[in-house]
């Protein structure tokens, strides 16, 4: 295409401006992180002296029990994701081949709970769990992560499993396989694509989530929670808060650079658009 | 053993009937292809056979069983597909002893039948191998592996060759013949190409709009079509069917082309037809023919003179289409020499190999 | 009706009966589906079924703190249409809806359809704007709180620095400017989403189809209005009702930012809930104004939902 038309400078140098303003707040967090708290009572970006030191880094781990919160933040969302990986497959292979009464009723409720504020399973959800003894355990918010996750997930896989070739399920069912079997070892072994897409946003998702974590835990909270809780002491020292960001998203934001284009499938998903 | 019937089998999606009624014998160890052009219904009568489609009404057996309630896996049958349906994630022995390892075979035993069905086509070197790192030659072979492997009484295949260039399918074609010569087993093949059903039948079964239209050998499908579509559909170059009606000239009965030319009528139709009545005259290539370019002719022959329309070399032969009254008629030339549009020359009409179709019931005289 | 036909009636009663049970087309059952969905209903019906009624049940409760909740009919409701602080929170989640939507969606398709005109070379600056989409909201929250902060932020030591002392402002604690800040940052997250979505939809364009329009002398900007525009509606379409949503139930960023402040003037219905029913243990009040964020959600997304629905 080169050869037909050289692409004019402006659409670059314009994107390349813009994606300041969306750079700037990264520097910033970075620097604030390197440098000593009184050196940057002027602005981060004032160099008139500039010390680099990981002191932050260090003293942060003895501050707050940030490891602890790493470790609760791995646990959560990956038995979450694990979850959505392992149900949503179910889900979607009923809907994609099987016949049963009350099939567009279940699929349709399901599919479109997507919209569902978080909001709505705080009250009840809170006294279910203080009631069975569940508050602080990791399991109060893993299992609603997973439900909600059921809604686009049993619908992401569900469309990709529609495309499916049905002359392979026809000859597992030839082979002598029932449904149970046909989706154990012929579909599931075919479909590790939406699931790695389902498993990676929701990774995404549940790392990233305050609300449910800060009200159902108390000991074992995630990063997010502790976050909240680093720059909500009184006087804070920004140094440290720094670090704390950076801990909380580096995880999630290199995942979610990484799988650029499952997010692509996701979010052209939600719309009920085929990726 | 196997034999197959189908009683009064019809398929409904949902309103729409696609199968109407279809009834059908098959001898054990026989080969049947069905025919018909696309969305008559042959994959769904073979899946019903599979049980891969449910029954909407009617019955099927296969050998003294009556099948429609069983799983596939219990009906002794396998199936080779067309785009092959190879499991992407699993190797060429994996493939082919799925069925077995998912009845609880041995693993021995299935080692032992997986290398004897490689053997037999030829697989050994390609074992394991994935799916996607074969030919598509070798993903055929592979899929009718899958099929041997299980030792069916019935084999289904639904347009396995459809997918190759035409070499080998040629080839392909040969082999599956060379297999059931070997096996001896109940097979029913479907394809819409007439040529596949003419070569590898016992009975071909044609189909047409979820009817069967008719069921014969090759030949006798050839020779003695039912109806205009059997005619027109089993042969190739199709028969060529000119409009007219039958008048009377003199004492025999004729039939003259709608703004053409008078023809006899072939002597063992004079007693069945009627003056007045509409008809369809039906016309192979290969029984007409230029004067001097026809193959021996045995009864009785009409000749006439005919304008060339339009020709079309082919080598060992010529094909000469010719206007008779508003039809085409396609005239085979052998030994061909030189040919020009707007020619006029003789031709002759082999009489015997001719036939004549209703026009409004589309059936044939003969019958 | 004679005594002979009360065998048929019965029989077609049956039919009719077992048809309900017979989806369309006469198909077989396959009873295993209920195997394969049951644990993904069950967890489906405790993790937002069971909530969803339940809140709707307990928005007709009088239940505060810890204790007995009673029966309360519609009076929560009543109360709520005239608590003025539920009516600053519905004017507020309008406001906030509606600028960090019409704000997050035009810059993200405005990105979108520039750089559709030179893919290769904006590709580092649009992968550095879609990045803020995989941070966190709180972590969001606090490096806008780090922008806006009074003394070192970067907008008050940048002031300070270019001599406009005088302009250096406590941003979040006015309402106003509380506001503006909130929406810059999560305008600043939810970019990412509208860029996505509408860039999926313009590389989708075939390049044969914008080759073409050069070859015929199309300008830059004709190739823009003209093939660019279209292609990227449906993407953008897309990204209106995600971003709305998002917004809609929108808790996290406000939590870690202002807190519903100052003086409520960042309290949206989303936030407001949380506040009554668990700051102030107002479960039933709080509940019913849940249900009212839920109707806005649902009439919000109709749309969506019907797309969703017609897809099957
Ligand atoms: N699942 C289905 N739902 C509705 N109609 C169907 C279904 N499967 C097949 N049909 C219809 O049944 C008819 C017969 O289909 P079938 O696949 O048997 O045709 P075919 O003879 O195999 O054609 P082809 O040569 O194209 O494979 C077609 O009209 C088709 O549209
Ligand atoms: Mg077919």
């Amino acid at each position: 295409m080169n050869d037909i038309y050289k692409p004019p400078l402006w659409p670059m140098l314009l994107i390349g401006v813009v994606s300041l303003i969306w750079v700037l707040p990264l520097i910033g967090i970075i620097m604030t992180s390197i440098r000593p708290e009184g050196e940057t009572l002027k602005g981060w970006w004032n160099i008139e002296e500039f010390t680099l030191t990981l002191e932050a880094w260090r003293e942060v781990w003895v501050n707050y029990p940030l490891w602890d919160a790493l470790w609760n933040s791995i646990k959560i969302a990956g038995l979450s994701s694990l979850g959505s990986i392992l149900l949503a497959p179910m889900g979607a292979y009923a809907f994609a081949f099987l016949n049963f009464p009350g099939k567009k009723v279940t699929f349709l409720l399901l599919v479109n709970a997507f919209v569902i504020p978080n909001q709505i399973l705080i009250i009840p959800l809170f006294t279910l769990w203080r009631n069975v003894g569940l508050i602080d355990n990791i399991f109060s918010v893993i299992i609603p992560f997973v439900a909600l996750s059921m809604a686009w997930a049993v619908f992401l896989v569900r469309n990709y499993l529609v495309d499916f070739p049905r002359s392979l399920i026809d000859a597992a069912h030839i082979d002598g396989c029932g449904h149970v079997r046909t989706f154990w070892s012929v579909v599931l072994p075919n479909a590790l694509t939406p699931m790695a897409a389902v498993g990676i946003l929701q990774f995404m998702w549940t790392w990233n989530s305050l609300m449910l974590p800060m009200l159902f835990l108390r000991e074992n909270i995630p990063l997010p929670v502790l976050l909240t809780k680093i720059k909500g002491t009184y006087e804070p020292n920004w140094d440290q808060v720094a670090v704390a960001t950076i801990i909380t998203s580096v995880i999630p934001l290199l995942i979610f650079l990484y799988f650029q284009k499952y997010f692509a499938a996701g979010a052209s998903n939600q719309s009920g658009q085929k990726g | 053993m196997a034999s197959i019937a189908l009683n009064n089998l019809v398929k409904e999606f949902g309103e729409t009937r696609v199968l109407h009624s279809i009834d059908l014998d098959i001898k054990d160890g026989e080969f049947v292809v069905f025919v018909g052009p696309s969305g008559c219904g042959k994959s769904t009568t073979l899946r019903m056979v599979a049980g891969l489609e449910s029954v909407s009404s009617g019955e099927i057996r296969i050998g003294d069983r009556e099948v429609s309630g069983l799983a596939p896996k219990d009906r002794g049958i396998s199936m080779v597909f067309q785009d092959y349906a190879l499991y992407p994630h699993m190797t060429v022995r994996k493939n082919l002893g799925f069925g077995l390892k998912v009845s609880g075979t041995p693993a021995a035993e299935i080692t032992q039948k997986v290398d004897e069905a490689a053997k037999m086509l030829g697989l050994e070197q390609l074992l394991d191998r994935k799916p996607k790192q074969l030919s598509g030659g070798q993903r055929q072979r592979v899929a009718m592996g899958r099929a041997i492997v299980r030792s069916p009484e019935v084999y289904l295949f639904d347009e396995p060759l459809s997918n190759l260039d035409a070499k080998l399918r040629t080839q392909m074609r040969s082999e599956i013949k060379r297999l059931h010569k070997k096996v001896r087993n109940t097979i029913i093949y479907v394809t819409h190409d007439q040529i596949e059903a003419m070569t590898m039948a016992d009975r071909i079964v044609v189909m047409r709009g979820g009817h069967i239209e008719q069921v014969g050998t090759p030949s006798e499908l050839f020779k003695s079509p039912a109806n205009v579509f059997v005619a027109t559909f089993i042969g190739s170059p199709p028969m060529a069917m000119v409009d007219g009606e039958i008048v009377k000239d003199g004492a025999s009965p004729m039939f003259q082309a709608a703004n053409g030319p008078l023809l006899p009528i072939p002597a063992r139709l004079r007693d069945k037809v009627k003056v007045g009545q509409k008809v369809f005259y039906g016309i192979r290539s290969d029984s007409f023919s230029p004067v001097g370019h026809s193959l021996p002719r045995a009864g009785e022959v009409h000749q006439m003179s005919c304008t060339v329309d339009h020709v079309e070399p082919l080598g060992a032969e010529t094909l000469i289409s010719v206007a008779l009254g508003n039809s085409t008629v396609l005239s085979k030339m052998f030994n061909p020499t030189e040919v020009d549009v707007d020619e006029t020359r003789a031709f002759e009409l082999e009489l015997d190999a001719c036939y004549l179709f209703d026009k409004g019931t589309e059936q044939s005289l003969d019958l | 009706m004679t005594a002979l036909d009360r065998p048929s009636v019965g029989k077609s009663v049956v039919a009719y009966v077992a048809s309900w049970f017979k989806p369309a087309g006469g198909q077989r059952q396959d009873w295993v589906a209920y195997v394969l969905l049951a644990p993904v209903l069950l967890l489906f019906a405790l993790g937002v079924l069971y909530p969803l009624f339940e809140t709707v049940r307990v928005s007709f409760l009088d239940w505060t703190g810890l204790g007995r909740p009673k029966p309360a009919g519609i009076e929560n409701y009543t109360k709520l249409i005239s608590d003025p602080n539920f009516l600053n929170a519905l004017k507020v989640t309008l406001t906030w809806t509606v600028a960090t939507t019409f704000f997050s969606v035009l810059f993200g398709w405005t990105i979108a359809l520039v750089s559709g005109l030179d893919a290769k070379r904006t590709l580092v600056f649009r992968v550095a704007i879609f990045a803020a989409y995989g941070v966190s909201e709180v972590a969001s929250g606090v490096i806008w709180l780090g922008i806006v902060q009074p003394d070192f932020g970067l907008i008050n030591s940048v002031l300070r620095a270019i001599g406009l002392d005088q302009w250096a402002y406590p941003w979040l604690g006015d309402a106003n400017t509380a506001m503006v800040v909130l929406v810059a940052a999560y305008v600043w997250t939810q970019t990412g989403l509208p860029l996505l979505t509408c860039y999926a939809a313009i590389v989708a364009i075939p390049r044969s189809q914008i080759e073409a329009a050069y070859v015929d002398g199309a300008s830059h900007m004709q190739v823009l209005r003209h093939i660019l525009i279209p292609y990227s509606l449906p993407g953008l379409k897309v990204a209106i009702f995600l971003v709305l949503l998002n917004s809609l139930k929108a808790f996290d960023l406000i939590h870690a930012m202002t807190e519903g402040g100052p003086v409520r003037g960042t309290e949206t219905v989303g936030y407001f809930m949380f506040k009554e029913a668990v700051v102030y243990f107002k479960q039933g009040y709080g509940a019913a104004s849940t249900v009212v964020l839920l109707l806005a959600v649902i009439v919000v997304s109709i749309p969506l939902i019907r797309e969703r629905s017609s897809d099957t």
